[in-house]
């Protein structure tokens, strides 16, 4: 079987993600409003927002999972659902995404889920790829003999970073990541924090990531944008947004469970 | 878009071995993208290209893309042989190669300690010895299974007999309907073309001895005494045991019998025995009703075969066909039913917490459940063999 060899992607833009005047609704319910962001490259930005707010919808309308209703997504330079499928899949290759729950395949094994999008991208035998398999799986931090488990018999963190594995697979260089801590007790969640800071700064990510976590906006996010009122209403490091004067801003870093006492 | 030729951007690499009387390092220069597209086999060539020199030093002309599976790839060619620095002035390309070669002795453990195990699944002995020991040991432990089951449902059953109250009548009455009611049109379509089917079948045959009339006896006693129970049981086990297989096996994926077992809910008195009960309660309904239609389809066909009326069906029917074979055909549909709502419950209570399990568990549960219903009928087939009056 002969896969298609991919050809890398032209960078033309040096801003991986451009989002202009998004608006997303459904039925009368409107979920984004001339929503504008852009993220960096090499950055890691923290999305936050409270519940409903639209950050789900958000990065699905990104990854092209939901089609928004208007507005201009832009991915390294290309304008989402335009572009042949050359194009697309070139974008894919070069985006990885860590879901909440880890979406692993249940069918394959640790090692297998991980080689998944190197089978599917890549003409590298299955030794090669399960040699690179193994090396992403000590990258994110797990223990080689998992390896060959299934991925019902991991447990939270572990399966947290198999899907961080997985996203790696083939050196993504967009990661997007789904309240990648929510689950995990402090350490493991202190732990991971670290791992993506660490793999970031030596694969040169841009790190898009949804998070509820203070710690890790702390420990991690260079940027923070804040989603209310249907939109983009503030964006910054973590030091200006607590100084900032919106209610939920406010009320999220000075409250009962923010960082900063008054 | 700078689309390049494939050939300029494949990864390539060139040795140049040590000048005579020089230093004794080889050079390797790398070039064009070394990134996890491009690097099938180059692993291999390269360790082999390297393979007579004891340290090298490598150059980067042309090189315009790295990734951490180039970086590994190299890594692997090179081993220990690394002469100099690695990507002097690259601080990206270095931090990459030094992250890989972090990474290596974990590895590099983990093969030794692990070394790929030859299969030798394809021989045929050992394959089909292996699967037919798996084969048994399944088999005896889903028996027992089965019969521990069967227990804990009996009591429950016994226990709601002795306080009618708990039994939850909302769950009972929904399944009825859902398993019981739903299933009459195909249960009498089914059994209306397999009496007709057999009828035609009769008529045939008994033309040629001049007694097609007799033909109605036959339709009526075998639709009664077999086909009757046997194709309701057998489209009852598609729908229902599946299903039921199906409901739990997801309830139990979702967490939902935790949290029943947690709230003091016994799983198997909310879920089975509602199903159990009314599957026990609905089947000899559908089976009645199923044994009509096959009949009034028998009649149909000699109508149009024999040209011998509805009467006259009916005539013969009341003359010549003991009511004990309709006896005989109802007793064993309750069994029939509890074997098909425990067979699906049972099967759904072991899904464990992946898809795959649920979908093989609803296969099993109405493979088993077909299998033993023929089971079944057999064994009350032989019983009732001497019952004609």
């Amino acid at each position: 079987m002969k896969r298609k060899v991919l050809a890398p992607l032209a960078d033309e833009n040096p801003d991986p993600i451009v989002i202009t005047g998004l608006n997303n609704s459904f039925g009368s319910n409107v979920v984004h409003e001339n929503l504008d962001l852009t993220v960096k490259r090499g950055e890691i930005l923290g999305i936050v927002g409270g519940s409903g707010s639209g950050k789900t919808v958000l990065l699905r309308s990104i990854l092209g999972l939901q089609k928004p209703t208007s507005g201009d997504i832009h991915i390294f330079g290309h304008r989402l659902y335009e572009g042949d499928e050359n194009t697309t899949r070139q974008i894919q290759a070069k985006t990885g995404v860590l879901f909440q729950s880890g979406a692993l395949f249940s069918t394959l094994t640790v090692a297998e889920n991980i080689m998944a999008p190197m089978m599917e991208f890549t003409r590298l035998s299955r030794r090669e790829a399960r040699a690179v398999a193994l090396l992403k799986m000590s990258m994110a931090g797990l223990p080689l003999t998992a390896a060959d488990l299934a991925p019902s018999e991991l447990s939270g963190g572990m399966i947290k970073r198999t899907a961080l594995a997985r996203a790696l697979a083939l050196d993504a260089q967009l990661l997007f990541l789904d309240e990648p801590t929510a689950g995990l007790d402090p350490i493991g969640a202190a732990a991971f924090d670290t791992l993506i800071r660490e793999l970031a700064g030596s694969l040169d990510l841009t790190v898009f990531m949804i998070t509820h976590d203070l710690d890790s906006l702390y420990a991690i996010c260079d940027e923070i944008a804040v989603l209310a009122d249907r939109h983009v209403v503030e964006k910054g490091p973590v030091e200006v947004l607590e100084k900032s004067k919106h209610p939920w801003i406010h009320e999220y870093f000075h409250g009962p469970r923010g960082r900063v006492k008054d | 878009m700078n689309r390049a030729s494939p050939k300029s951007i494949k990864a390539e690499f060139t040795v140049t071995p040590p000048a005579k009387g020089g230093v004794d390092v080889a050079v390797l220069n790398l070039s064009g993208h070394w990134i996890i597209t491009r690097l099938e086999g180059i692993a291999g060539r390269m360790q082999s290209a390297l393979k007579r020199y004891d340290k090298v030093r490598v150059t980067t002309d042309g090189l315009e893309v790295l990734d951490s599976a180039g970086a590994f790839a190299l890594h692997y060619g090179l081993d220990d042989k690394l002469d100099g620095e690695i990507f002097p002035g690259n601080e990206a390309y270095t931090r990459l190669y030094a992250l890989v070669g972090a990474n290596r002795p974990t590895m590099d453990t983990y093969t030794r300690e692990h070394p790929e195990v030859r299969k030798f699944w394809l021989h045929p002995v050992y394959y089909v010895l292996v699967h037919l020991g798996r084969i048994m040991s399944t088999f005896w432990r889903g028996f027992i299974d089965q019969s521990v089951f069967m227990g804990h449902v009996m009591t429950l059953i016994m226990l709601s007999i002795v306080r009618p109250s708990r039994i939850r009548f909302a769950a009972l009455f929904n399944i009825m309907q859902r398993a019981g009611l739903e299933s009459l049109p195909i249960v009498v379509v089914t059994n209306m073309f397999v009496g007709a089917v057999l009828a035609f079948l009769m008529v045939l045959s008994l033309q040629q001895y001049g007694g097609a009339v007799f033909s109605v006896d036959l339709v009526c006693i075998g639709v009664m005494r077999e086909f009757g129970p046997v194709i309701a049981a057998v489209l009852l086990a598609g729908r229902s045991a599946s299903s039921f297989a199906a409901e739990i096996g997801s309830m139990k994926m979702n967490q939902e019998i935790d949290a029943m077992r947690v709230m003091g809910i016994d799983p198997y008195e909310a879920l089975v025995v509602p199903r159990v009960v009314a599957l026990v309660i609905m089947t000899p309904l559908i089976t009645f009703i199923g044994i009509l239609a096959g009949m009034a389809g028998g009649a149909l066909a000699i109508w149009g075969a024999l040209g011998l009326g509805p009467a006259f069906f009916v005539q013969r029917l009341y003359d010549y066909v003991p009511t004990v074979n309709l006896f005989v055909g109802m007793i064993r549909t309750p069994v029939f039913a509890v074997t098909i709502a425990i067979v699906g419950c049972r099967l759904g209570m072991t899904v464990k917490d992946d898809v795959i399990s649920l979908g093989r568990q609803v296969t099993t549960a109405v493979v088993q459940s077909i299998f033993l219903i023929f089971m079944i009928d057999a064994i009350f087939a032989v019983l009732f063999n001497g019952f004609v009056f």
